[in-house]
């Protein structure tokens, strides 16, 4: 059977960890790969790089960061910011990345989810997507597209994404849990895989975005770089709710 | 010294990454001698069929690969090539090493079937980032349930070694399976 995956979400600025309150306030905590080998340890099923800075400053993803991890992981890493091009693309999958997520260039050039998709597979494709209600919004959340989400994310589908990373903006740094109804919702559209992610401030948020909606993953933030609870503590807390986990 | 093939399927990295965390001196090549000359060969990939295929023939590895006698271990689409057909965009003529077809997962649930799954037969759970299965058969050594659908996980015939999952992204159990072959080598 397959497993609900806990994916921790490492926010990176100047090559350091970084997680923004609402994007916004941000506080570092450190090394990127000595925090992802850190989530391997405790049963982290995946984990995701995102470059934060790299949209609206034109800045390029940390590829010798890539390297690095990639070389001392071995779990699958994702990783996204900046990524505009086909060859970036390539870029990154050859720094070793496993998946390369794409968000601002995917709404401003839809069809580089269908080039990317052809030309790597769309396993390696993932598309985020910034939301709040029905809007779809770009540039870390300081930009309307005017998309409806569930169109979108239907449309990302039919292009040749393999998951959507579905983010709240409403959710998002505020720890009050995820948006269930919005991920139900992007769930219940796509026949791909759905990560949730914003608003996750205690591991009861992870328990009920599982048992509420029909999401495969959840990205995780904050709950794990302040060190509140532990990847493990959650995977204890999905088996005693009856959530299919990987346990070491 | 184990030959990782380098044929254009995207990858590749993750398995040298691997081997260098096992301590196991690896190379990435397709040379039809370095690959002759290594005590094991490993056949990585990620992208489709017909294009791996068509790599490995315009690289004239295929008869290199079909005469091999030294272990070899296939990875994902590396798996899927031992087989003899794959019908991903086309139908596709495989390595042939292994008996079967390669089709598309017969289920209604989520295709990419991605993420981690259980082998049934070790009992423990291995990275899957796959949409089509080679058929359940007599090869099959062990498998995952998705659905209702037995899908081989590891296949094998003689000393030729066929892994659906990512060893390589599949934590410590990948590294005892990895582990395992490497011993063989």
């Amino acid at each position: 059977m397959l497993k609900k995956r806990i994916i921790p979400c490492l926010d990176i600025m100047d090559g350091k960890v970084v997680k923004g309150v609402n994007f916004v306030d941000l506080v570092d905590v450190g090394d990127p790969v000595a925090i992802a080998m850190e989530y391997e340890k405790q049963c982290a099923d995946e984990v995701v790089f995102l470059d934060i800075t790299a949209s609206h400053e034109k800045r390029r993803t940390i590829y010798d960061l890539i390297e690095r991890a990639a070389a001392n992981l071995s779990i699958p890493l994702t990783v996204g910011g900046g990524i505009r091009t086909i060859d970036d693309f390539r870029r990154a999958l050859a720094c070793g990345a496993d998946k390369v997520s794409i968000n601002s260039s995917a709404v401003a050039n839809p069809n580089l989810i269908a080039e990317a998709s052809a030309e790597f597979g769309k396993q390696c494709v993932v598309v985020a997507v910034d939301a709040r209600g029905d809007d779809v919004y770009i540039k870390g959340g300081r930009e309307k597209t005017g998309l409806d989400l569930i169109e979108w994310v239907t449309t990302c589908e039919k292009l040749g994404a393999g998951e959507i990373l579905l983010t709240s903006m409403v959710g998002d740094g505020t720890q009050n849990g995820y948006d269930i109804e919005m991920t139900k919702k992007v769930a219940e559209s796509v026949n791909i895989p759905v990560i949730a992610s914003g608003g996750c401030g205690k591991i009861g948020d992870i328990i009920d975005v599982f048992k509420q909606t029909n999401c495969d993953a959840a990205l995780v933030a904050s709950l794990f770089h302040y060190g509140m609870a532990t990847v493990d503590d959650v995977k204890i807390k999905m088996k005693e709710a009856g959530i299919s986990c990987r346990r070491v | 010294m184990i030959a990782i093939i380098d044929y254009n399927v995207g990858n590749v990295k993750s398995v040298l990454n691997a081997c260098k965390r096992l301590g196991v001196t690896a190379v990435l090549t397709n040379s039809a001698d370095e690959i002759v000359a290594a005590d094991g060969v490993i056949l990585p990939g990620v992208g489709s069929f017909g294009v791996a295929m068509k790599n490995l023939e315009k690289l004239g590895l295929i008869s290199v690969l079909r005469e091999y006698k030294k272990p070899m271990l296939g990875i994902c689409l590396g798996m899927q090539i031992l087989f003899e057909r794959g019908f991903e965009g086309g139908e596709f003529e495989g390595l042939g090493l292994i008996k079967g077809d390669v089709k598309l997962i017969p289920t209604e649930q989520k295709l990419p079937h991605m993420g981690w799954n259980t082998l049934e037969k070790r009992d423990g759970d291995v990275y899957f980032v796959h949409s089509y299965m080679a058929d359940y058969n007599e090869h099959t050594l062990d498998y995952c349930l998705y659905g209702d659908v037995k899908i081989p996980a590891i296949v094998g015939r003689g000393n030729v070694l066929g892994c659906q999952f990512h060893p390589e992204k599949s934590g410590k159990i990948g590294e005892e399976i990895l582990k395992e072959w490497v011993a063989l080598v």
